[in-house]
């Protein structure tokens, strides 16, 4: 056998191909339709833009329009992820409840904690706060923070990422997850929006990076300010609960 | 429970039904349909991630330069020659995104180096005819190995060509030169490998 054919037959050994179709679709920002022609009239460009600053002006007066131009990116660890114009001012960060032992926090939310076999033994515990009574955080030296929510209870907050926000779609053992980076970003919590920013939060590490997931029933959201590749080795070594 | 919903390929159209013309998906994706992208990425997401894991090194990095190749294909449609074949242009993309996440040849050996050392582990025992598959696993993991230890610009060039079957068209515009330029590098690799496991040319 010709050694080129030989090597042909050595194809067999690629990794198996991720579906990447939906995800990449999902994270695409829609073109407007092209311009008619009618549009490429000088005496008709003036006036449009007229129009058209007054009617963004309306629709920004107007939360249930403003709402409107938000996009939904996703939906993971809990919250959902927009897209949105601008960002709400968050003064406060995340409240990650009070502190607790591992064999309270699993006993006060009645669940398993799963601890991430990358980083072992959590240095501190906390349970409760914004992220809810069954939420439990473990805290990783100054960096990191795991936190973990039974799906029946999320809290359905919405993560807002601004225009100029960083987003990247990555798989944490076969599911899709949101990785977030610092910058321009919100969390509003439930009975915020569309109106008072009193209920918005910043992460609870600030410069922290923020990657969600779901798995087993479970939510999970993950802060830290390690880089990108460890914060997914981090989230992929989680096992299942 | 874990599994992931990946939709196999062609899920969205009814079975017997005729796939929708390449040129179509583009011109309706041209006109902002994602939906005639996403089918588009579908098509060429396995040919894309192959290429990804040769010139990225590993199948993690190659994912994400898939995706993001793929949204800066997305971007860049409206600059893509509608008379051209669409493969190559995609692929171009998509090579720059794996070769921006490659990391320092030292410590990046190539994923043929890992399906090598596989073979090696799992080569024996699994067959009726142990013989057979000790002999055909040790022939694969040699050429495995061999390919593994290809300077880079080689074993790129040889993964490309054999074990993806990409054209030479396709590989110039995966590896960013002229045709002309592959086909030499092509020979150059082959002529390296056969050293390399004790072939006479």
């Amino acid at each position: 056998m010709s050694l080129e054919r030989e090597l042909r037959e050595l194809g067999d050994a690629w990794p198996p191909t991720p579906d990447v179709a939906a995800t990449v679709a999902g994270r695409i920002v829609p073109r407007s339709p092209r311009q008619p022609r009618l549009l490429g009239q000088p005496w008709l460009r003036p006036a449009l833009v007229a129009v058209l600053v007054l009617l963004l002006a309306a629709a920004a007066a107007v939360p249930p329009v403003r709402a409107g131009i938000e996009r939904l990116l996703g939906v993971a660890g809990g919250e959902r992820i927009e897209r949105v114009d601008r960002v709400p001012r968050a003064a406060r960060r995340l409240d990650l409840g009070s502190p607790a032992t591992l064999a309270e926090a699993s006993r006060r939310t009645d669940a398993e904690i799963a601890l991430p076999g990358r980083l072992g033994a959590p240095d501190g515990v906390r349970v409760g706060g914004d992220l809810g009574s069954r939420a439990v955080s473990l805290l990783f030296g100054g960096d990191t923070v795991l936190s973990q929510i039974p799906a029946a209870s999320t809290i359905g907050a919405v993560k807002q990422i601004g225009s100029q926000g960083r987003l990247r779609v990555v798989t944490i053992r076969g599911r899709t997850g949101f990785w977030i980076a610092p910058g321009e970003r919100a969390l509003v919590l439930p009975g915020a929006i569309g109106g008072a920013t009193a209920t918005t939060r910043r992460t609870a590490l600030p410069g922290a990076s923020v990657l969600l997931w779901d798995r087993g029933g479970a939510a999970y959201r993950l802060e830290t300010r390690r880089p990108f590749a460890e914060a997914v080795a981090i989230a992929r070594s989680v096992p299942a609960r | 429970m874990d599994g992931n919903p990946g939709a196999p390929s062609g899920v969205s159209r009814a079975v017997g039904e005729e796939p929708e013309p390449e040129q179509q998906l583009i011109d309706r994706a041209r006109g902002g349909d994602v939906r005639a992208y996403e089918d588009l990425v579908r098509r060429h997401q396995h040919t894309a991630f192959r290429t990804a894991c040769v010139l990225a090194g590993s199948a993690h990095d190659a994912e994400e330069a898939v995706q993001d190749g793929f949204l800066k294909a997305w971007d860049a449609l409206g600059r893509f020659r509608r008379d051209a074949p669409f493969r190559p242009w995609l692929l171009a993309i998509v090579a720059n995104e794996a070769k921006s996440r490659r990391r320092a040849a030292s410590r990046r050996r190539g994923w043929t180096a890992r399906a090598a050392e596989e073979v090696v582990v799992t080569g024996a025992g699994t067959a009726a005819s142990a013989e057979v598959t000790v002999l055909a696993g040790e022939r694969r993991a040699q050429l495995l190995g061999a390919v593994a230890r290809l300077p880079q610009r080689d074993r790129e060039a040889i993964e490309l060509r054999y074990l993806l079957d990409l054209s030479e068209a396709e590989m110039a515009a995966a590896l960013g030169c002229r045709r002309g330029t592959v086909k030499s590098r092509l020979s150059r690799a082959l002529e390296r490998l056969r050293a390399e496991i004790g072939e006479a040319p």
